[in-house]
């Protein structure tokens, strides 16, 4: 009989031990949002050239009418000002919520490319990164941002190479080394440089 | 009995187990997503070329410029001081320790600034901070601080001042006057100037 009740006992112990464990890993905080790619991939895939739509190539892309989701992150005045056809608003810090995320996964399954566009390439790089990062899709850029757009499709053509930010625009080894064009240097004399430092306001300036 | 002695070790083992296994889950300390889009949506990151300049002349011993170009381009031309870290490799092992140092301030530049911008990105989700981006890379640092232009007659002061220190700035760097170079190859004094401080209370009239 003694030897039963230690049983039960140890049983009942051991049922709430589990139990406890089960209600433990059921209630584990889980983000909504998980990086689906690690960094290493994410490194590798930073400067993929076919990320980015050069200008010339936007109306092609509007062309495509509903296979495209077309977002603007620029600030609602700006947006209100001029945007693309078909563009959504979407401000920077608004673009993880989860309204939109499902919007953008659904894009995804229905097949959409999403492209971000803002006043220039770099308003959107790292949004775009992050978006890829968290394995919604492939999303596209536009280089040169709005007003770049806007041009190319008023008809203006553009050289590509004119928007692709990453090229150096001089030769800097050379730039560094040689004087300057005009021969107004100063002598040998080393000018000091002056940083100018700003007053700090006296606490009380009597006027008249 | 003994079953349930033999039952209750066997529980034992299988969550130490789970247990080794379960921290490996949480080690990666890598910044959330909606934290790095708060800090991908605040430009605080963007330093101005004269900025880093300013940073440079005045021998900032907590600055850490990095650039994120490739070896080719790094041996071309890179800013005095600069580390060689293309974006590909910056999740590498062997640059773990360099990023990772206490109390620096990391400066990424490139070409452009676009580079620049996705190794800050990716540092950021590794969990950096104190990492700044140079705005608009070495093409501006070209245009504002080794060929400084004249700003127009009727600019305002502050422009002014602007020009003398990229000027003063251009020639530190070895871009304005080849003869201060060659003659010293030590760093040219940086005077601060100090304006008078007026008296707390300084009457009019």
């Amino acid at each position: 009989m003694k030897e039963l009740q230690r049983t039960d006992r140890l049983l009942i112990a051991t049922g709430v031990f589990i139990l406890i464990l089960v209600i433990g890993l059921l209630t584990i905080k889980r983000p909504y949002l998980e990086y689906s790619r690690d960094l290493l991939s994410s490194a590798r895939d930073a400067q993929n050239p076919s990320m980015t739509v050069y200008p010339n190539d936007v109306a092609a892309l509007l062309g495509q009418g509903s296979k495209v989701l077309l977002v603007d992150v620029r600030s609602e005045y700006d947006f209100a000002r001029g945007h693309l056809d078909n563009a959504l608003q979407i401000p920077k810090i608004d673009l993880l919520t989860k309204k939109n995320v499902e919007m953008f996964r659904d894009a995804v399954k229905e097949h959409r490319t999403i492209v971000l566009y803002g006043k220039d390439q770099l308003d959107v790089t790292a949004p775009a990164m992050l978006l890829r990062d968290l394995g919604i899709g492939d999303v596209k850029v536009i280089a040169g941002g709005y007003e770049a757009a806007r041009k190319a499709l008023s008809g203006e053509q553009a050289d590509p190479e004119e928007y692709n930010a990453e090229k150096a625009a001089y030769n800097y080894s050379e730039m560094a080394k040689a004087p300057p064009a005009d021969a107004s240097a100063p002598t040998n004399l080393a000018p000091e440089i002056v940083m100018p430092v700003k007053k700090a306001k006296g606490k009380a300036e009597g006027g008249c | 009995m003994k079953k349930a002695y033999i039952f209750l070790s066997i529980l034992m083992v299988i969550i130490a187990i789970s247990l080794l296994i379960l921290p490996r889950y949480q080690k990666e300390s890598e910044v959330l997503p909606d934290e790095l889009l708060a800090h991908i949506a605040d430009p605080s990151r963007y330093l101005t070329t004269d900025k880093v300049a300013e940073m440079m002349i005045s021998q900032d011993p907590s600055l850490l410029l990095i650039d994120t170009r490739d070896s080719i381009q790094y041996r071309e031309y890179h800013l005095p001081g600069a580390f060689l870290v293309p974006v590909a490799d910056i999740t590498s092992e062997k640059y773990n320790d360099l990023l990772n140092q206490d109390g620096k301030v990391i400066v990424f530049y490139s070409n452009g600034d676009l580079a620049a911008e996705q190794a800050w990105v990716l540092s950021k989700r590794m969990g950096l901070n104190e990492i700044y981006v140079m705005k608009d890379g070495l093409n501006r640092w070209m245009e504002t601080i080794i060929r400084p232009e004249k700003p127009a007659e009727t600019a305002s002061s502050k422009e002014l001042d602007l020009y003398q220190f990229r000027l003063g700035a251009s020639s530190y760097f070895g871009g304005g006057n080849t003869v201060a170079v060659t003659t010293s190859t030590a760093a040219q004094p940086v005077v601060f100037q100090k304006k008078e401080k007026k008296g707390a209370k300084e009457g009019g009239c």
